[in-house]
């Protein structure tokens, strides 16, 4: 999640009062940001991505005015209307259709708003932009261009500019092969016949959007007019990038004036803070959190979270800022009013309704064979189900059996899902080499098996797998074991079978049977496969398909 | 003794031990010093010290010999350590004349003490230094400075006596029997009744128990499931390989959310797409793209069927709950699960791949967002937290939300547990479901990892027997202040 760091001091001047640092971490808590760090310059929080608005400490101070009750009610905003135009060409459609732009006038600006600027932009990039796909800001001094603009779209070589941190000039291509930026994000414009360009009236390059903008326009504390200009793929989100900027620059002292774009078959003009007028019912402020507030409490906690309202009857018309993007449901200002209200103001109550608690079959499963295990002095162990084919089968000597396969695993130790539990048990006896011996253990966990009969094409199944790992380990120890869980599960009528198959020793081991269904196998651990976990104590071991013994009465599939 | 009564040294050096612990003897030990034959002893024992063998050679050639015809004769081991001797005795000295060096007799000694000594320890086979003539005495000082001639052992020994008390002591008394253990054939014929139960050292060490144990993690996944049925919730479980449709569409996660990233989810490449729930996908879609009939602007994009069949391992057990919610709209639902989920996240000491998640649902009528924190901290109260805080929080599937923190009395902190929230109406008007759902979730590693007072999350899954051995049976329950 995104972290922000404010001045004091600046954020003092911005709310126009100062606080403790207790009163401003319950402050900074009651506004959904999480406090990371708090000094005596500065403090840092970590904001969630659907308040983009935090993303500079002009955004926190203007919701935490509402909250301190120095300001209520939606902040308002005159655009100025538009001067000038940004003409799109048909071309751009192909690559990055949308752009919408803004100018502020009269902005004052020093080096401390100009990194903050430049951070907002980048927390932007990120939050609503899905690192520059969606969304891709540049600011640019106005001063030194000449509207109106052209956003097109030219062939590679067609154009070249200096871009931002470099010293030359540069191809379109040249960009992308070589510069920083360029070979970050070439992937968001490569096998495009044409990429997009943003130009003035004299064919000065503004920016390559997505990519860099051209060091010609490069903010500096002298500028005092700022060209906005934003591309991308989805013009909401375009416009909810736009509301954020040019209200904040609003409010560090900047005139807004709109800017019109120009299609071919269409026009419009940005930034349009024509906000939806949302009707919030009382009753379902009130039921939803639990509370019998009256009117004039819920219009108070609403425009302490900065909206506007208007009152008719029981129904409250409310009006959010520009830069409330994440509005999406009469649900959210529900949200708002118990903000406003204060979450530590809350009284914890209790449901009503009555319910008959229970636990689940396999639970209880769990819990007898768990009895069963510990009574045979069997201490438990957990192991993961994430698991790799090197322990699932190599050094168990066994062919891979039909298993779920991961795409995108972040470490080579996951690769698979576990589809017995005996590599799990010996994985914990390889963990244990130096602990004293014997060592017996039992795991009781699930494995995932393919299976094309569900939806999600994968069935869990419950096992029992058990190791006793000593001097004396062996099969008629193991067999002994497993006859007496079988006895204590209730099931008779079970037969072995000779199985001279790894990871057991030839003639030592043998496969359960149940009604002509393999349900488990147990045996002597082959030394290969002790030598390969690097246990060196005789083992023997016993694994039950649980599902298959008794789970499967049940109709549930997990 | 032992020979006496014809049982081992060591049993009678126990009854001893037992006896002088009763004040019935007195031990005193001596400490002697037994002198034996060492290898070169025992040779020159059944021949002649090699000194004597020059003096006798001498002595049969005239009294003076060239001494290479010695060293010839008695050969090299012999030649140098007789001379030294013999010549350090004053027995010989060495003459240069026309053809070399010769050795000559100065007088031929009568049997030397040390020669007796060897004689006797032949016949005797040993014989206590202390119990020696001075003469003798010497002798062995002088051997001992020689390799291996005699060798020399500390020899303890024991003498028994009796007191005066076990002189005085009744027949009676004496005639009882003492035993250590209690048979069965005592019981049997009843002759524990004519013996006496001697008394244990009740203090000595003796050999530890093992007793074998519940996972640690376990134990905390069946408290928090008694909890949850204690409150009336009925268990649930479901898939872990799931749709993505389940774990990030139903519950309204745009397809091009960051949670949704290959960064944070295990995609499956085999199998890797599963089959979507028809009479769910359209309400879902148009809950994305429109709203749809939820009163949500929605998220403005095209929803893709493909993205939504995408096979992945849950990331929580909320994919579940909104399935079991799906098959269960009518209220009321008040259903948890205690289950594993999985982050594709390289793993250290504060991160796992796959761990476990604590969640609940209530779904009813009436229940509001205060209700969530009342069923939220009577929850935690039971797990002896009963300090807990909530503030706002964003989570794209509920509305309002909250965290909350619980304070940790012994760590003198407030940790971040719980997640929580009421399903937005996106998530639950396209399964039909026309009621508020409160829901909250948490991590129950973290939680574990402060009750067991661990620093690495690791610990949980290693399985160290030595740790899992260690935990106190009562350790949760007391920690918790259920005992």
């Amino acid at each position: 999640m995104p972290i922000l760091t404010v001045r004091k001091d600046r954020f003092w001047r911005l709310l126009e009062r100062k606080l403790d640092d207790l009163e401003l971490i319950s402050l900074l808590h009651s506004l959904a940001l999480d406090v990371e760090e708090i000094t005596e310059e500065y403090f840092r929080v970590e904001y969630n991505p659907n308040r983009p608005d935090y993303s500079s400490p002009v955004g926190i101070a203007r919701a935490a005015r509402g909250l301190l009750e120095i300001e209520l009610g939606a902040p308002r905003y005159r655009l100025h209307p538009p001067k000038t135009y940004v003409k799109v060409d048909p071309e751009v459609r192909e690559v990055r259709p949308y752009i919408v732009g803004a100018i502020i006038r009269d902005i004052k600006l020093d080096q401390e708003i100009i990194e903050e600027l430049v951070s907002m932009q980048e927390d932007l990039h990120w939050i609503i932009g899905r690192d520059r796909k969606k969304v891709a800001i540049g600011l640019h001094n106005l001063d030194v261009l000449k509207p109106p603009f052209r956003y097109t779209a030219v062939k590679g070589d067609e154009y070249s500019f200096i871009p931002l941190g470099e010293w030359r000039r540069m191809s379109l291509e040249e960009i992308l092969l070589k510069h920083e930026k360029g070979i970050k994000y070439a992937h968001l414009v490569k096998g495009k016949p044409r990429y997009p360009l943003l130009l003035d009236s004299r064919g000065e390059v503004l920016s390559f959007p997505p990519i860099i903008n051209s060091i010609l326009t490069e903010l500096n504390p002298d500028v005092k007019n700022i060209f906005i200009d934003i591309t991308g793929t989805d013009l909401n989100a375009l416009n909810s990038a736009l509301n954020i900027l040019t209200t904040t620059l609003h409010d560090m002292g900047g005139k807004i004036e709109q800017v019109k774009i120009i299609y071919p078959e269409k026009m419009y003009v940005t930034p349009n803070y024509k906000v939806r007028k949302w009707r919030v019912r009382i009753d379902y402020v009130n039921s939803l959190i639990g509370l019998n507030l009256k009117k004039t409490e819920i219009v108070k906690a609403l425009k302490k979270l900065r909206h506007g309202v208007k009152v008719k009857r029981n129904v409250l018309y409310v009006y959010s800022p520009p830069y409330r993007v994440d509005i999406l449901h009469e649900v959210d200002f529900v949200e708002d009013v118990a903000m406003g209200l204060g979450y530590s103001n809350l009284e914890p109550s209790m449901p009503k309704v009555i319910t008959y608690g229970s636990l689940h079959r396999s639970t209880m499963i769990e819990e007898s064979l768990r009895e069963i295990m510990l009574g045979l002095g069997f201490t438990e162990v957990m192991n993961f189900m994430l698991t790799n084919e090197r322990d699932e089968y190599e050094k168990m000597m066994v062919k891979p059996h039909q298993h779920v396969k991961l795409m995108n695993p972040a470490s080579s130790e996951y690769t698979i899902l576990r589809t017995w539990i005996l590599p799990s048990l010996m994985k914990t006896l390889s963990n244990n080499k130096s602990s004293p011996y014997p060592q017996k253990i039992f795991e009781i966990g699930d494995v995932v098996l393919p299976d094309q009969s569900v939806p999600e094409r994968a069935v869990r199944r419950m096992k029992l797998g058990c190791a006793s790992c000593h001097s004396d380990a062996s099969y008629s120890e193991i067999k002994s074991i497993c006859e007496e869980v079988l006895e204590n599960l209730n099931i008779d009528k079970w037969s072995i079978v000779e199985y001279d198959e790894p990871p057991f020793l030839e003639g030592r081991a043998a496969k359960i049977m149940l009604n002509d269904i393999q349900i488990g196998f147990m045996g002597e651990i082959h030394p290969q496969v002790l030598e390969n976990w690097e246990i060196m104590m005789p083992t023997a071991a016993l694994e039950l398909a649980i599902h298959e013994l008794i789970e499967k009465q049940s109709a549930e599939t997990y | 003794m032992a020979e006496k009564i014809g049982k081992d040294v060591g049993s009678v050096a126990k009854s001893v031990e037992w006896l002088r612990s009763k004040n019935l003897v007195e031990v005193h030990e001596i400490i002697k010093h037994r002198i034996e034959l060492g290898e070169e002893g025992r040779e020159y024992a059944y021949s002649k010290l090699p000194e004597r063998k020059l003096v006798d050679l001498l002595k049969e050639s005239g009294g003076s010999m060239r001494m290479e015809d010695v060293n010839k004769i008695l050969g090299e081991r012999y030649f140098q350590i007789s001379l030294m001797w013999a010549k350090k005795n004053g027995w010989v000295k060495i003459e240069v004349g026309e053809n070399g060096k010769h050795i000559v007799l100065i007088k031929y000694p009568e049997e030397t003490v040390e020669e007796k000594l060897l004689k006797i320890l032949k016949d005797e086979g040993y014989l206590y230094y202390e119990e020696l003539s001075d003469d003798l005495k010497k002798a062995v000082e002088n051997l001992s400075k020689r390799q291996s001639v005699i060798k020399s052992f500390e020899v303890r020994k024991h003498f028994v006596k009796l007191t005066s008390r076990a002189l005085e002591i009744s027949e009676e008394e004496l005639q009882t029997t003492e035993v250590t253990k209690l048979t069965q054939e005592m019981l049997i014929a009843g002759s524990w009744r004519k013996v006496k139960f001697s008394r244990f050292d009740i203090r000595a060490p003796t050999r530890p128990a093992y007793i074998v144990k519940r996972h640690p993690l376990e134990r905390l996944i069946k408290l928090i499931k008694e909890i949850f049925v204690e409150m009336g919730f009925e268990e649930i479980r479901g898939p872990i390989v799931e749709l993505a449709f389940w774990n990030f569409d139903a519950l309204f996660q745009p397809q091009d959310h960051p949670a949704r990233d290959m960064h944070d989810t295990f995609y499956l490449l085999e199998p890797s797409r599963g089959v979507l729930p028809e009479a769910f996908v359209e309400n879902v879609k148009e809950a994305h793209e429109t709203g749809g009939g939820t009163g949500s602007l929605g998220w403005r994009y095209k929803w893709s069927r493909e993205e939504a069949e995408k096979l992945i391992l849950r990331t929580h057990t909320t994919a579940t709950t909104i399935r079991y919610l799906a098959e269960n709209p009518n209220p009321p639902v008040k259903v948890f699960s205690v289950d594993r989920i999985y982050r594709n996240e390289k793993v250290d000491w504060k991160h796992l791949a796959e761990f476990h998640q604590i969640e609940g649902i209530i779904m009813d009528r009436n229940v509001s967002f205060r209700d969530l924190l009342g069923v939220i901290k009577e929850f935690y109260s039971r797990l002896g937290l009963k300090n807990i805080r909530f503030r706002p929080s964003y989570f794209p599937y509920t509305e309002p939300s909250a965290e909350a923190l619980v304070y940790l009395e012994d760590k003198k902190v407030w940790l971040e547990l719980i997640g929580m929230g009421i399903f937005r109406p996106e998530v639950t008007r396209p399964l039909g479901v026309k009621y508020p759902v409160l829901a909250w979730g948490g991590g129950l590693e973290r939680l574990a990892l402060a009750l067991y007072n661990l620093e690495d999350i690791r610990m949980f899954y290693v399985n160290d027997l030595r740790w899992i051995h260690s935990i106190p049976t009562i350790y949760l329950e007391k920690k918790i202040g259920l005992i």
